[in-house]
């Protein structure tokens, strides 16, 4: 599966992924790739990765190759290939990539063509992608998710983020075909004001995760989520991953 | 005089006089099984020139060698090697082509179309460099340089102008290597002219980073002139 959790600014992508992570490393055995795809950064810090090498790195050194006169297709796809394998950060049978900062407007298009090729890229090497995307539609927007085949879309109980959810399936839909997709609400302080969903949406609902005060303390002070001891959100998510078919 | 005429004779030069050399003729092993996916570094046994470790690459050609499909090993093979070792692969092909650039590019599609079961194999073409992670499962079931070798071997051989190969392997240290660090420059420099010279179909020597290379490669300025003439 080739999943890319995405939402509204704010609703909790990053945790979600973060936690999915660690539901695979306590889990499971499979092979999983996570992508922090948002050049914001975050999802690094919530597993206490710190990569010391970022996609934008790799373009930058593509484009010195190429500057340098290389100008062979396939050497060039052959050295993407090596260097992003280097950017790997890996955790048993984890492996992390970040997109990284690019320095001006102009690098984001080309680290983000460059984040496209590497999901494809890598997605047969792994069991599983799951890409912690930017914040609202743009990536999908840009054929950046092209090759993602499911989409978990994070909520919280505003009727705005479930508008940009069905917007996110809409696009996606429509620029690379039907994908399964699956909401989730995240940051629940009262699950009856959970909306019956069916009544206002068409996308189908995979659970809902509660406020936690365990990962508010350990998102605050920055403590890897691997270290987390099992709460009620942990829980839940390692449930979600479970019936959305992520653990096999 | 071929393209890589000096440099063949460099490496086989260092093959015959390296102490601890191993040769294997093919036969010598049963193929090893076809594999897809990453090797993660949790799982892997042997690491062969990683980011930071001493590697080099090369593939050559030769229309006048005779090249009998053998595999050599200078230094530890996968069951004897520590952690983590240098590399240098050094791979001469024999065979008529009639086009060289035609002739790189099905070369390199044919070894890096090799894909070994709990092996990730990894090069950057511009550094000459390759990185190699053997998994756990593949070094207790025996994987060996060789299978390795004679994997690279068949695959170059399902071209028809293919008549032999060999594959040389060097682990044994870093300063082994880098007497070989020569030889994998100027092969490069000799594929990166070529690269030019068809891509670009640039033929102003003046300009060219690689003037001194076609001084030295005959076949080099040859190649020129046919494209000139098929230019005009």
């Amino acid at each position: 599966m080739i999943l890319a959790v995405c939402g509204k600014g704010g609703v909790g992508k990053t945790t979600v992924t973060a936690l999915t992570a660690r539901a695979f490393l306590r889990s499971s055995n499979e092979k999983v790739l996570f992508i922090d795809a948002d050049p914001a950064g975050g999802l690094g810090l919530a597993l206490g990765i710190n990569p010391k090498m970022t996609l934008e790195d790799v373009r930058k050194e593509l484009s010195a190759e190429i500057k340098a006169g290389s100008k062979d297709k396939v050497e060039i796809a052959l050295s993407a290939d090596y260097l992003i394998a280097r950017a790997l950060e890996e955790r048993e049978n984890l492996a992390f990539l970040s997109i990284g900062r690019p320095e001006d407007e102009g690098c984001y298009c080309r680290v983000n063509v460059l984040l496209k090729d590497a999901i494809e890229l890598l997605a047969g090497e792994f069991d599983h992608v799951i890409v912690d995307a930017e914040a609202g539609i743009e990536q999908v927007n840009r054929r950046v998710l092209s090759s993602v085949n499911s989409l978990l879309l994070v909520c919280d109980l505003s009727v705005k983020a479930l508008r940009v959810a069905e917007t996110i399936v809409r696009v996606g839909n429509r620029i690379s075909g039907e994908k399964m997709n699956k909401v989730v609400f995240n940051r629940v302080t009262d699950s009856r004001l959970i909306p019956d969903f069916s009544s206002v949406t068409s996308l189908d609902f995979a659970g809902w995760i509660p406020e936690d005060e365990e990962i508010s303390r350990f998102d605050e002070k920055a403590i890897s989520f691997f270290d987390l001891p099992d709460c009620n959100a942990s829980v839940v998510v390692e449930k979600i991953v479970r019936d959305i078919g992520l653990f096999s | 005089m071929g393209l890589f005429d000096q440099q063949i004779n460099v490496v086989k030069e260092f093959v015959d006089t390296a102490s601890g050399a191993s040769k294997y003729l093919a036969g010598s092993r049963n193929p090893w099984p076809y594999g897809e996916g990453i090797v993660l570094s949790e799982e892997t046994a042997v690491e062969l020139g990683r980011p930071g470790v001493l590697s080099m690459w090369s593939i050559m050609w030769t229309q006048k060698e005779v090249l009998q499909d053998k595999v050599t090993v200078v230094g530890p093979d996968i069951k004897d090697a520590s952690r983590s070792l240098p590399l240098a692969e050094f791979i001469i092909v024999q065979g008529k082509f009639p086009n060289h650039y035609d002739a790189f590019r099905d070369l390199r599609d044919k070894v890096f179309g090799v894909r070994l079961k709990g092996i990730s194999i990894r090069v950057q073409p511009s550094r000459k460099s390759i990185w190699c992670r053997v998994s756990n499962d593949a070094y207790h079931s025996g994987f060996s340089l060789v299978d390795l070798g004679f994997a690279i071997i068949q695959s170059l051989k399902e071209i028809d102008s293919v008549v032999g190969a060999e594959v040389i392997f060097v682990t044994s240290s870093g300063g082994d290597i880098s007497l070989l660090e020569k030889v994998a420059d100027e092969s490069r420099m000799v594929v990166e002219a070529l690269i030019k010279m068809y891509e670009e179909e640039n033929f102003d020597c003046e300009s060219c980073d690689y003037r001194e290379v076609c001084e030295v490669v005959s076949e080099l300025r040859a190649i020129r002139k046919r494209l000139l003439k098929t230019k005009a």
